[in-house]
């Protein structure tokens, strides 16, 4: 199931560009002055905060991509999505909603 | 006087002679005869700068190092539309005695200002910090941070190592009009060791320089080599409109992006011993 809402799938913040190279994702802030590059795993996220995905989807698209053999990644996913929030790579996560069992 | 910058053409002058005929020694190898794309009256202000512009100015801006204010301007159109840039330099940095440097905010300005970098048609360049050295028909590009060397690869050019371009910045188109690869353009900028050698060939490579007791050459990957051009990109900064970071961010990622997928990225590890250097370079330039 697609995210209900907005604020619930994360979303790129506007005044970050972002190009992939290669495996990674380079962030770069409108400002010029902060620059982030994301790995093989976070730069998949990244790509799929487009403001359609919730946190469940885009651990199950990350766990059909990588297989990381039965472990459970949906809180990492969480995490991972949650920071970059805090570095203001996303848009305010205001409901970001809890994983099962969290 | 009409200088060649990159593909565009600027005329330069000045109510000071001393001002106009030092400048005219510099830019010697990149005087023209074209019709101009832009036009700078540059002249010597009072010792702030500032306050003697004429009261009906539409607009008016400044030059600046870090917070210091160089230079004054201000823009209009000639009735044909070409730019029209008046230009009033704080004494201390337009004068033959202490130099020009200011011109090294002023040539790329207007540069960016006539040609606005056309990604879509990759017919204009970006202007990249660069010490560029010809050698055999080709031009390599050497970058890094201030400090890295640049100036230093252009002393130990010497003899039979090849031609400096430029040790301070140089022009690049993403492609060239026949080939379909980057092309390296010298530039009327001041460098330390040369003011630059009109000449415009192929791009065969780019070096990211550090310093090391040892001599060595090392492919980069693709992000390595993006992160280190992308920072060495000169943001467009126009004399016609307000500064646009989003603007000028995105055109320096998207043709750091088309630099690094078409020409070969190298990290090289270097000191004064240019035998080692030269040797070195050589061994890359064999499997170009």
């Amino acid at each position: 199931m697609k995210g209900s809402s907005a604020n619930r799938a994360p979303v790129h913040n506007e005044d970050v560009i972002w190009r992939r190279i290669e495996d990674n994702v380079v962030l770069i802030e409108k400002d010029g002055r902060s620059m982030h590059v994301l790995n093989k795993t976070a730069a998949r996220i990244w790509e799929l905060c487009d403001g359609e995905n919730g946190v469940d989807e885009i651990a199950d698209e990350l766990y059909e991509r990588f297989d990381p053999a039965g472990i459970d990644i949906t809180a990492d996913v969480r995490d991972t999505i949650l920071r970059m929030a805090d570095m203001g790579l996303l848009k305010e996560l205001e409901d970001l909603p809890h994983i099962s069992g969290d | 006087m009409v200088v060649q910058v990159g593909d565009m053409y600027c005329a330069i002058t000045s109510r000071d002679e001393a001002v106009y005929h030092g400048l005219e020694r510099l830019y010697g190898q990149f005087l023209c005869s074209e019709p101009a794309d832009i036009y700078i009256d540059l002249n010597a202000a009072g010792p702030s700068g500032t306050g003697r512009l004429p009261a009906d100015v539409s607009r008016v801006e400044s030059l600046k190092a870090k917070e210091e204010v160089l230079a004054v301007y201000r823009v209009s159109r000639r009735p044909e539309g070409a730019y029209s840039v008046n230009i009033e330099v704080d004494k201390g940095w337009l004068n033959p005695y202490r130099g020009f440097k200011i011109m090294n905010q002023v040539i790329p300005r207007a540069y960016y200002t006539v040609r606005r970098a056309d990604l879509d048609t990759g017919s204009a360049a970006m202007l990249v910090h660069a010490c560029g050295i010809l050698r055999r028909g080709r031009v390599l590009l050497f970058i890094g941070p201030s400090g890295a060397g640049k100036s230093t690869i252009a002393r130990l050019c010497g003899d039979g190592n090849g031609r400096v371009v430029n040790d301070e910045m140089m022009a690049v188109f993403a492609t060239n009009g026949y080939s379909g690869s980057p092309l390296a353009q010298g530039l009327p900028i001041i460098g330390d060791v040369t003011c630059g050698l009109n000449a415009s060939c192929p791009l065969a490579a780019v070096f990211l320089l550090k310093h090391s007791p040892r001599t060595a050459v090392q492919r980069l990957g693709r992000l390595e080599a993006y992160l280190a051009f992308l920072r060495q990109v000169i943001a467009s900064r126009r004399f016609d409109t307000d500064d646009d970071n989003a603007r000028m961010l995105a055109e320096n990622v998207d043709f750091t992006d088309r630099i690094t997928k078409a020409v070969p990225f190298y990290r090289l590890d270097f000191n004064l011993d240019g035998a080692k250097l030269w040797e070195a370079i050589e061994e890359v330039e064999a499997e170009l």
